[in-house]
């Protein structure tokens, strides 16, 4: 007897000296309940610190109106640490009081007493399968989202009412857009942009109990492509079809289209000068360009020859001491009817210049039908005659250039041209001027340059009025036809009304003023 | 001579003895149970929402004075707890559960909705409108359950009492009040969930072919 009970001392000590960390089971606590379908229910716990022998948890309840204590039904179909109460043991609408009982080897602990109405316990789970479909509605995409019940049964307005919310938003946003569904397990949203990820999340709620928690993520994104994008494009290469048709036509008629957009700037043609002498850029080539045949001499001396000449102006601001010579100035004609070179020219200048009106000076009056242009006495010509004075005592014995005011040197020589287009004055007979036999000038080539390139001018064939001179109708080359600038017809250039000519004359317009282009020899 | 509202009530009465001879179905019973419903629907939410406000400003000491849900007036009344007995138990039946309910809320919803402004709650003006409003969907509910049994058959005319006893005032101290008023809107909180399950079990099989499926 002593033995065993001492054997058991000892078994029992070395129990304790075995497993020294035995102890009786923490206190497990009930965390709470629920019911998915407000048909069945399950609850959980937690169990106390572990008292490191296997230890047992049992679940108790009873309902509240009776005193029949019973245990958990089941513990292994809500998991670990539950009890699911099925259809049968589930009942609503009554209090349930449920105590959890941990025991091991040394002793037991008891939870905390939870009261609950399965009513107040409802929450589903969430909605299933939840699915999202790009559709197309009046070529305008809309997002069709749509999910399953949680619950397997389809009838959703008996015993149960289900109803669905869902949310929504773009990828990049926080904020979500939530939406009532009620009954319904899908729906169509349409304010969707393309080209846009979107997410979508579901939970439901039985009658109006808890929401469930959202379900797992849906997203979906947006095509980009859009009936919009394609009409765009549509109309892009449309669009295009005229341009390139525009371009073709452009690079087809490229020449024309040049011809109008740049028309062929005139060259500088400076009378007695060869621009392509100037080009070569050799010393003797630019001063033969610019002083043409005749030799150069006396530079110096012609330089203030230069100086001495009649400054023409179209301007009435001119100063010139005479107005009335700065009119008739303004209308001088040059050298169509006068020809001033040789000696015998300004000699016979200055016998018209006597006494008698010159002709030169379109005022006069003129006879009509006259072949001859008459000379107008002019007391202008005086200053006239001065430079000419000077001209000719300069001059020597330089061929006539046609221009009343170049001095020309000595040595200059007539080139053999200059007579083409100008009438040689025979002489003056009392009031006429009597011209040579005129002869149709021949066309010179462009490029060279006369020296005194008479071929730019038109002569005078009669001076009908104070206003009017006929002019003859000469063949001029075509390329000089812009060189007319310089002349005057012999008009007044004020009156706009004024006949400049009749018949068969050519009209030239032009500024009035003398083209001084210095001649020198 | 008769009286005005004489007129229009022999008026009305000739409209039913009409409409039944002529067997019209103007509005038919899966369409009334229909309206009912979602009547009753508003009615539960009301109160699952004013339950819910007060609960949680509740303090704990009140949480455990509280009387039981059994110590609620209508608790005598044995009605179905679950899916299986509510589908078992005859529609008529059904009806005359739902509507005696109903009746013996009428009478503490009015002490409820007076005694609000007096509640020591913040949020006492909200807690008033919401118990004005569930007043009146209550006897909306009431008229149009009173309709529907009518065509159901004598069952359903059937309402036992369920007298009130908690008089007209729901306490003396703050306390009191509260504790009261809590409780009271938890019993509320369960008759309406019953009503309102009762009410759609009832459109369920009235609408289906197969009204063990509801």
């Amino acid at each position: 007897m002593r033995g065993a009970l001492v054997l058991g001392v000892l078994l029992l000590l070395s129990a304790a000296v075995w497993c020294h960390d035995a102890s009786p089971p923490g206190k497990p606590a009930l965390i709470g309940c629920r019911s998915p379908d407000k048909e069945t229910f399950t609850c959980w716990w937690t169990p106390g610190s572990p008292g490191g022998l296997p230890t047992v948890h049992r679940l108790y309840y009873h309902r509240a109106e009776s005193k029949d204590v019973r245990e958990c039904p089941d513990y292994t179909s809500g998991g670990s640490n539950s009890c699911y109460f099925d259809k049968s043991q589930t009942t609503l609408w009554v209090e349930y009081e449920l105590t959890v009982v941990a025991t091991n080897a040394l002793g037991n602990a008891t939870s905390n007493t939870l009261r609950i109405d399965v009513m107040n316990v409802v929450r589903p789970y969430p909605p299933k399968n939840v699915v999202l479909q790009v559709k197309q509605s009046n070529d305008n995409p809309y997002l069709f989202i749509g999910w399953q019940s949680p619950l397997n049964k389809t009838k959703t307005y008996g015993w149960v009412t289900i109803k669905y919310q869902l949310r929504v938003r773009p990828e990049k946003s926080k904020e979500w857009k939530i939406y009532d569904t009620d009954l319904q397990r899908n729906f169509s949203l349409h304010t969707v942009d393309p080209k846009v990820t979107y997410e979508v999340e579901v939970r439901c709620a039985l009658d109006h109990s808890t929401w469930s928690e959202w379900s797992t993520t849906a997203s979906i994104k947006i095509p980009g492509s859009s009936q919009k994008d394609r009409l765009l494009w549509v109309l892009m290469l449309v669009s295009l079809i005229p341009l390139l048709t525009a371009v073709c036509a452009l690079v087809v008629k490229r020449n024309s289209v040049k011809q109008c957009l740049l028309p062929p700037v005139p060259g500088p043609k400076i009378i007695g000068v060869d621009p392509r002498l100037l080009k070569s850029g050799r010393a003797e080539d630019v001063v033969s360009a610019l002083f043409g045949n005749q030799k150069l001499a006396n530079m110096k001396a012609r330089t203030e020859e230069t100086e001495e000449f009649i400054s023409v102006s179209d301007s009435r601001d001119w100063l010139l001491p005479d107005e009335r010579l700065s009119e008739k100035v303004r209308s001088l004609i040059i050298p169509n009817s006068f020809v001033f070179g040789a000696k015998t020219q300004s000699f016979e200048l200055e016998k018209a210049a006597d006494g008698k009106e010159n002709p030169v000076l379109d005022r006069s009056s003129s006879r009509p039908g006259d072949g001859r242009t008459p000379l107008s006495p002019a007391p202008e010509l005086q200053s006239l005659r001065a430079s000419k004075d000077a001209a000719s005592r300069s001059a020597g014995q330089c061929p006539a250039h046609s221009y009343v005011d170049i001095p020309t040197p000595e040595d200059c020589r007539t080139p053999e041209a200059t007579s083409d287009d100008y009438s040689r004055v025979k002489g003056v007979h009392g009031e006429d001027v009597l011209l040579e036999e005129e002869r149709v000038p021949p066309c010179p080539d462009a490029q060279i340059q006369p020296a005194n390139v008479a071929s730019d001018y038109s002569r005078v064939a009669e001076v009908n009025s104070d206003t009017t001179v006929l002019l003859q109708n000469l063949p001029v080359c075509k390329e000089r036809q812009h060189h007319d600038a310089g002349w005057t017809v012999g008009k007044k250039p004020e009156p706009p009304g004024t006949e400049v000519s009749t018949g068969s004359s050519t009209q030239l317009v032009g500024s009035g003023y003398v083209d001084s282009v210095p001649n020198f020899c | 001579m008769l009286a005005p509202e004489s007129k229009q009530l022999l008026l009305v009465l000739d409209a039913e003895v009409l409409c039944s001879a002529l067997m019209c179905k103007a509005v038919d019973i899966p369409d009334l149970l229909d309206r009912a419903s979602q009547r009753s629907d508003k009615l539960h939410s009301l109160s699952n929402m004013l339950a819910l406000e007060l609960e949680s400003d509740l303090p704990a000491i009140g949480r455990v004075t509280m009387p039981r849900p059994a110590m609620c007036h209508t608790s005598s009344l044995l009605t179905p707890n679950d899916k299986e007995q509510a589908l078992q138990v005859s529609e008529s039946t059904l009806m005359s559960l739902a509507r005696s309910l109903l009746k013996a809320w009428q009478y503490p919803v009015g002490v409820l909705s007076n005694s609000a402004n007096l509640l020591p709650h913040q949020s006492k003006a909200s807690i008033s409108n919401k118990l004005q409003e569930l007043q009146e969907h209550s006897r909306n509910l009431e008229d149009g359950l009173d309709v529907l049994s009518g065509k159901m058959g004598p069952t359903a005319q059937i309402l036992s009492t369920l007298p009130y006893r908690g008089g007209s005032d729901l306490g003396q101290d703050k306390m009191s009040k509260l504790i009261n008023f809590n409780f009271l809107l938890s019993c509320l909180r369960r008759d309406s969930h019953k009503i309102d399950s009762f009410l759609k079990v009832l459109r369920c099989r009235a609408a289906n072919m197969q009204p063990n499926l509801c």
